[in-house]
C-alpha cells in the first residue's frame, strides 16, 4: 500500500466529499429544488468558484472575512474561494444585465468553501441552493420571495417550517444616529437576547428608560402577525421617525402572506435582523424543529449591485442544503431505485436483453 | 401533551444549586444511579447531565435545545447563545491571583497560569498588555507555590483556597453570572414554551 502522509487521511475542514446513496439523495434533493425554483419561473447562475479579494473585502465583516480562503495567483492578486454564492451572483449579474432586462429570477445550487473551526464542523456549510429576484423592488418581491421559501420546504417534505420575518430598514430606524460602535454592541445583545445590554445602550444614547425598555420589548418580539398588532396597538404613542412605517410595512408582509398561505407559518421577529450589513430591507430565516441552526435565510438588499456599478434593487435567500438533507433523508422521494439484478442461471445477452426492455419502462436493473 | 423541552445541567458544583432552585419553583427530577438523563415533575422537561466544560457543545449542535451554566464557560468555547434568563446563584469572579508576597506586578510581561485561557488572552490583549499563558486543567494555585508562573487566573468564590495556598487576589478580571442559554434556532422554534419556562424559573 502506498505510504500517505500522517494526517493526509482526513480532509481539511471546510470541505467533504459524499459517496453513493448519499451522493444519490443529494443530487435528487438539489434537482428537486431546482425544479421548484424553475417552477415559479427562475433560470439557473453559476457563479466562479474563485474571485478577487479585493470587490468583495468592503462588504464582509471580519468573521466571514476570517473564514474565507484566501490565495495568491501568479500575478501576485489575492483571490478568494467562494464562500458566499450572494456576492459572487450580485457582481456577476452586475455586469451582465441591462435595465430592460429586469425584473430577473435566478437561482443556483453550488457548492461554497469556506473555513470552520473542528468545533463547528456541524454546521455544515458546504452547499448553497438559492435564489435571486433582481429588479423587483417593495411589496410584492418581497412576498414573492418568503412565499416562495415556504412552498419550497412544503415540497421537499418539511411543511411544518415556520418563517421567521423581521426588518433590517426597521432596526435601522430604531438607532439613528448610533456610532458604529454602538452598532456594533446592539447586534451583539440582539445576537445574545441580553435584555439589559441592549436597555442600557439606548439609555446610554439619551432614551428615557421607559421607551428603551419599549424598544427592548419590540427587538425581542416574536409572534403572529396578530399577536404584534396587539403589542403595536398598546405602545403607539412610543414609535416615532420612520419606526411607524416599517412596522406597518412588515405587518401588511406578514399578514398577507398569512392569508394566502396559512398564519400558522409565519412569524414577525424583530430579533431578526440579518447577518450580513448589506441587508437594507426585511430579512428572514426559516426554521424547522431539530435542527441546530437556521435551514435557511435571506432578505432584501437594495444597494448591493450598486456597489458593483449596477443599480437593482435585489431580494432573495439560500438554504443550508446539508444542513437539511439529512431531516429528509428517509423521504422516498429521495431514495434510489430499487434495482433487478440479473438470475443466477440468467446468460448475458438474455440479462442484457431484459435489461433494455426494463429501463425502457423506467426501471433499473444490474447485470 | 407537548414534547419536553431538551436542557442540559452541569455536573459539580452549580449541579446542586440549580436543583434546589427547580424545586423552590416546583420543579423536581431525580437521576436514577449512572443514568444521564431523567425527566421532571411536570413534563416540562427532559434533563441531560453534562460535563461542565461540555455543556455549550452540547446546546451548540442542538441536542440539548437549553442549558444551565456560567459564562465563563461559554466563554472559552467561543459559541454563541441566546441568554434566556440570568439566575443570581452560581456567580463568582475570575480573578488574577499572585503570591502574597509577589513582587509589583510588572505589565510589560506577564506569565499566568489558568484554565481559562482564551478570557485571560483577551483581556490582557485589550489592555495592550503581553502575556505568555501556561494552560492547566484543575489545580491552579498549585502554578505559583510550585514557580511554574508568579500568577495565575482563576474563578474565586470565598477565597479559602487561595489563602491556604498563601496566595491573594490581586484583580478581578470580571464577575461570572449564570444563565439560562439557547440554542438560537431551538429558542426560535420553541420561543413560547421556552418562556413560559423562563417565567416559571425566574427569581423573585
Amino acid at each position: 500500500m502506498t505510504e500517505i502522509k500522517n494526517g493526509h487521511l482526513q480532509i481539511p475542514q471546510g470541505t467533504e466529499g459524499m459517496y453513493l446513496e448519499e451522493a444519490f439523495r443529494h443530487r435528487k434533493i438539489t434537482k428537486h429544488i431546482e425544479n421548484v425554483f424553475t417552477n415559479w419561473g427562475y433560470l439557473p447562475v453559476e457563479t466562479p468558484v474563485f474571485d478577487f479579494f479585493d470587490t468583495y473585502s468592503h462588504l464582509i465583516d471580519k468573521n466571514r472575512a476570517e473564514q474565507t480562503y484566501r490565495l495568491i495567483d501568479r500575478e501576485g492578486e489575492l483571490l478568494m474561494l467562494r464562500s458566499d454564492i450572494t456576492l459572487f451572483l450580485a457582481k456577476q449579474m452586475s455586469l451582465a444585465l441591462e435595465e430592460q432586462d429586469l425584473p430577473v429570477r435566478v437561482f443556483y445550487a453550488d457548492t461554497i468553501l469556506r473555513y470552520e473551526s473542528h468545533e463547528d464542523i456541524s454546521s455544515n456549510e458546504f452547499f448553497q441552493s438559492g435564489c435571486e429576484l433582481i429588479g423587483k423592488p417593495g411589496r410584492d418581491g418581497d412576498l414573492e420571495m418568503i412565499l416562495l421559501l415556504l412552498n419550497l420546504f412544503r415540497e421537499i417534505g418539511l411543511p411544518e417550517v415556520k418563517i421567521h420575518i423581521g426588518s433590517r430598514s426597521l432596526l435601522n430606524s430604531l438607532c439613528t444616529g448610533f456610532s458604529k460602535k454602538q452598532l456594533k454592541r446592539l447586534k451583539a445583545g440582539i445576537d445574545t437576547r441580553s435584555r439589559d445590554k441592549i436597555r442600557q445602550l439606548f439609555i446610554e444614547t439619551g432614551h428615557t428608560p421607559e421607551s428603551s425598555e419599549f424598544i427592548v420589548s419590540l427587538l425581542m418580539f416574536i409572534g403572529t402577525a396578530a399577536q404584534f398588532k396587539t403589542f403595536i396597538s398598546e405602545h403607539i404613542g412610543r414609535l416615532s421617525g420612520d419606526t411607524p412605517g416599517e412596522i406597518n410595512y412588515l405587518l401588511e408582509i406578514a399578514e398577507k402572506a398569512g392569508q394566502l398561505e396559512g398564519a400558522e407559518s409565519f412569524r414577525i421577529d424583530i430579533s431578526e435582523i440579518g447577518g450580513q450589513d448589506y441587508y437594507t430591507g426585511i430579512v428572514f430565516s426559516a426554521y424547522i424543529e431539530n435542527l441546530s441552526k437556521a435551514a435557511a435565510s435571506g432578505g432584501r438588499y437594495d444597494s448591493l449591485f450598486d456597489q458593483f456599478g449596477y443599480n437593482a434593487s435585489s431580494v432573495g435567500f439560500s438554504i443550508l442544503q446539508r444542513k437539511v438533507e439529512p431531516l429528509i433523508r428517509e423521504s422516498s422521494l429521495y431514495a434510489p431505485p430499487e434495482a433487478s439484478q440479473r438470475e443466477k442461471d440468467e446468460n448475458f445477452d438474455e440479462a442484457y436483453m431484459r435489461g433494455r426492455r426494463l429501463r425502457k419502462e423506467g426501471r433499473s436493473f444490474v447485470l | 401533551m407537548e414534547k419536553p423541552l431538551t436542557i442540559a445541567l452541569p455536573k459539580g458544583r452549580l449541579f446542586d444549586q440549580v436543583k434546589e432552585h427547580f424545586h423552590s419553583k416546583g420543579i423536581d427530577f431525580e437521576f436514577e444511579k449512572r443514568k444521564l438523563v431523567a425527566y421532571d415533575n411536570k413534563g416540562l422537561l427532559k434533563i441531560f447531565l453534562v460535563k461542565n466544560s461540555d455543556l455549550p457543545a452540547y446546546v451548540a449542535h442542538g441536542i440539548a435545545g437549553l442549558g444551565i451554566c456560567g459564562e465563563d464557560v461559554v466563554y472559552e468555547t467561543g459559541y454563541s447563545f441566546y441568554n434566556v434568563l440570568p439566575f443570581t446563584f452560581g456567580g463568582t469572579r475570575l480573578c488574577m491571583a499572585a503570591h502574597k508576597d509577589h513582587k509589583e506586578m510588572k505589565e510589560s510581561h506577564l506569565t499566568i497560569a489558568t484554565s481559562f485561557t482564551d478570557y485571560t488572552r483577551d483581556y490582557f490583549h485589550k489592555q495592550g498588555i503581553p502575556v505568555k499563558i501556561i494552560k492547566l486543567n484543575g489545580s491552579v494555585e498549585l502554578a505559583p507555590v510550585l514557580g511554574l508562573a508568579p500568577y495565575i487566573v482563576d474563578l474565586v468564590e470565598t477565597g479559602s483556597t487561595l489563602k491556604a495556598n498563601n496566595l491573594e487576589v490581586i484583580r478581578t478580571l470580571t464577575d461570572i453570572k449564570v444563565n439560562m442559554i439557547a440554542n438560537r434556532a431551538y429558542y426560535k422554534f420553541h420561543y413560547e414554551a421556552i418562556n413560559k419556562l423562563a417565567d416559571i424559573l425566574r427569581e423573585d
